[in-house]
């Protein structure tokens, strides 16, 4: 979010439409996605199971699955239109300047490979170097990671390292090239919530350390408070709400990211949980292909308003940063 | 690391030893021995006189005693002999197992080779004109009964065309050497280890099919892809190894079926292996001879598990661990 309007961003995304191709009449999945990160930021994309989180991910680096495809929109990653880029470049762009750390370390490396050929490998593709000097990259990295024992962890294999130890190996993979932009998919849901700690903490420490730009995929709402600078509501496909952290967090305008926020349990000291109220959102994110003209959310929205459910509500900024996308007056106040 | 050796090579001794007592058994189980044949060939049905052959053989004596008889004479290696051919049981073995080893091992290995590209071919071109021709063709390959493809390709190839040899393992009265000798059986070998292998072959391409496109929906697929690597690299470097493994695990199953599927093929093309001197044992009832060759199957069987094994944990670094 642009926090300065003039500043070129390093990813711009402008409309984006993604199409899932299946026998009969294409479905979106993603619809008129917009939102943009400036180099050095944080950005968390945030919403329910099946939003479409994973799939913007996938159309930035140019891995959607095969049944599905851009439709219209733009991506534009420091200036290049990555659109219409070819297969070719979106790798090499892949191979050097957009990283991603995946949800599962524990089925995101290669069994059969051991943890230095699969480091060794990606700064291979990244510098074009000697397996040599990849593998110093592989272990300075390995080291940078907090991974003790660094040298005879190069030999090993993914089996033999704990879920928190293979993201640690996940993210070291990411940064050896030292990429521009940094994707993590909800890096710590698979993870056990002490090890989930330590590997935010890692994130945020390499963050100040290497100033990286970091997209973060999360439904964690303490990651987004922890980690981020702007971020960004998505519900059924569609961006709903995007703005800093604090906006987002303090004073969020959208009934989905009040009932979001509502629903994430908050545990204070010295206090029984159940004192803390928090609900649950009612009903579920509308399936693929069953997905009306109107506000996707107004099925479950408490604010729903007569006209809700038959056109889309337009996007209202509130301040430079702020944006929203309901159309009950009410809740903009 | 001494242990666990120890306890495979006991608990192969004692799989060993259960196929010897099973084999013993089942074949004594069978009415008639062998004097009952022997007499009844010589045409001589005095009792006397097959009484002393049965003392002879020790064919008298309790079951459990010529269990033990056997039993001690194998541990020496001493497999018995063939009163048909008149030669110890292990020479006649020793002479067959070459040409059925060589016609076995170039069906299945050339069905694996083969099978593991077409089936990953066509699982790279997922949906396109070819993947669906080679699952087509693996279909019609699994479901050919083995010896209706071996008279048809005798009748296509070797008595209509006269394109290949279609019988024996070198062209009679041949007395060709080096070179000319291996064209020869090379050239003998086409039809029998094509008819063998095709339904192998069928299998490993579905398999191999089938587990391909479930590595490559794996998750470190995408994280393969995710490094900028180019699709056959991804192919080659990630999916394929990890695809093998459950294509190693049927091949080693499936060795003890195709030396079964070897009897019909070596009688079929009068192919000089182990398989048609089984064959012959049976109808002759030479039963020290089919003992021997049940025996030395089943240890065939093992080794190839074994050494299948093996492989594994050369492939597999979580079985390293484990071993
Ligand atoms: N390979 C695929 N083929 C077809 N549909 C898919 C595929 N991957 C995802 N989808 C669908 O696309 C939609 C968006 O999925 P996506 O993975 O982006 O959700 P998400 O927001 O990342 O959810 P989660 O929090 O569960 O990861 C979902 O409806 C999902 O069912
Ligand atoms: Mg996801």
């Amino acid at each position: 979010m642009a926090q300065t309007e003039d500043m070129q961003a390093l990813l711009d995304i402008r409309n984006l439409t993604v199409n899932l191709l299946r026998s009969g009449a294409p479905v979106d999945v993603l619809q008129d996605v917009s939102f943009s990160i400036q180099a050095g930021r944080v950005v968390a994309v945030v919403g329910e199971s099946g939003c479409g989180k994973s799939i913007t991910a996938s159309s930035i680096v140019g891995l959607l699955p095969p049944s599905m495809q851009i439709a219209s929109g733009q991506i534009s990653f420091d200036g290049e239109d990555l659109v219409g880029a070819s297969e070719r470049r979106l790798r090499q762009l892949r191979a050097k300047s957009m990283a991603m750390v995946f949800q599962d370390p524990m089925t995101s490396l290669n069994p059969l490979m051991t943890i230095g050929r699969q480091l060794q490998e990606a700064a291979i593709m990244a510098f074009g170097c000697s397996t040599e000097k990849a593998d110093e990259i592989a272990l300075s990295m390995l080291q940078k990671v907090g991974i003790p024992d660094a040298v005879s962890r190069l030999q090993e294999y993914p089996h033999s390292l704990s879920g928190g130890m293979r993201q640690r190996v996940m993210i070291a993979m990411a940064l050896c090239r030292k990429p521009k932009l940094l994707i993590a998919d909800e890096p710590t849901t698979a993870l056990d919530v002490t090890i989930q700690l330590q590997i935010l903490r890692l994130l945020a420490d390499l963050q100040a350390e290497l100033s990286l730009t970091i997209l973060i995929i999360t439904h964690n709402l303490g990651v987004v408070a922890e980690l981020a600078d702007d971020v960004v509501v998505m519900y059924a496909g569609k961006v709903v709400e995007s703005g800093g952290v604090d906006e987002i967090l303090k004073t969020p305008k959208h009934p989905y990211t009040r009932a979001l926020l509502a629903a994430t349990p908050r545990f204070a000291i010295g206090q029984p949980p159940e004192r803390i109220a928090f609900k649950e959102i009612k009903g579920t994110v509308p399936e693929l292909g069953k997905r009306g003209p109107g506000c996707r959310f107004e099925a479950r929205c408490p604010a729903s308003e007569p006209g809700c459910a038959a056109s889309a509500p337009e996007t209202v900024r509130i301040t430079a940063s702020h944006i929203v996308a309901c159309r009950s007056r009410e809740m903009l106040q | 690391m001494l242990r666990p050796v120890i306890t495979k090579v006991f608990r192969l001794a004692i799989t060993i030893g259960m196929i010897a007592i099973i084999n013993f058994l089942v074949i004594h189980s069978t009415p008639g021995d062998a004097v009952d044949v022997l007499a009844g060939e010589a045409g001589v049905a005095d009792a006397g006189y097959t009484a002393e052959l049965r003392q002879k053989f020790g064919l008298d004596q309790p079951l459990p005693v010529q269990l033990f008889h056997y039993m001690s004479r194998l541990l020496q290696f001493d497999l018995g002999y063939s009163f048909r051919h008149n030669m110890p049981v292990i020479d006649l073995i020793a002479g067959r197992i070459g040409p059925t080893m060589l016609l076995v091992g170039t069906a299945l290995f050339g069905a694996l080779l083969l099978g593991v590209v077409a089936g990953t071919v066509a699982a790279s071109r997922q949906n396109s004109l070819l993947d669906y021709t080679i699952s087509v063709l693996a279909l019609v390959g699994y479901a050919t009964p083995m010896f209706w493809l071996g008279l048809m390709l005798v009748v296509l190839l070797a008595v209509g065309g006269g394109i290949l040899p279609a019988s024996g393992m070198t062209t009679s009265g041949s007395t060709a050497t080096g070179l000319a000798y291996l064209i020869d059986v090379l050239r003998h070998l086409v039809l029998p280890a094509v008819t063998l292998g095709l339904f192998y072959f069928a299998t490993y391409a579905r398999l191999a099919r089938a587990s391909v496109l479930d590595a490559l929906s794996q998750d470190y697929i995408r994280t393969a892809r995710s490094k900028g690597l180019a699709g056959h690299t991804v192919l080659f470097r990630h999916a394929l190894r990890n695809a093998l493994l459950p294509v190693a695990t049927m091949f080693s199953l499936q060795f003890g079926a195709a030396l079964g599927g070897a009897v019909v093929v070596e009688a079929v093309f009068a192919w000089p292996g182990l398989g048609r001197l089984a064959f012959e044992a049976i109808s002759q009832r030479d039963y020290n001879l089919l003992q021997g060759i049940l025996f030395m199957s089943s240890l065939l069987v093992i080794a190839i598990n074994l050494l299948t094994d093996f492989l594994y944990t050369v492939i597999d670094p979580r079985i390293r661990k484990r071993a």
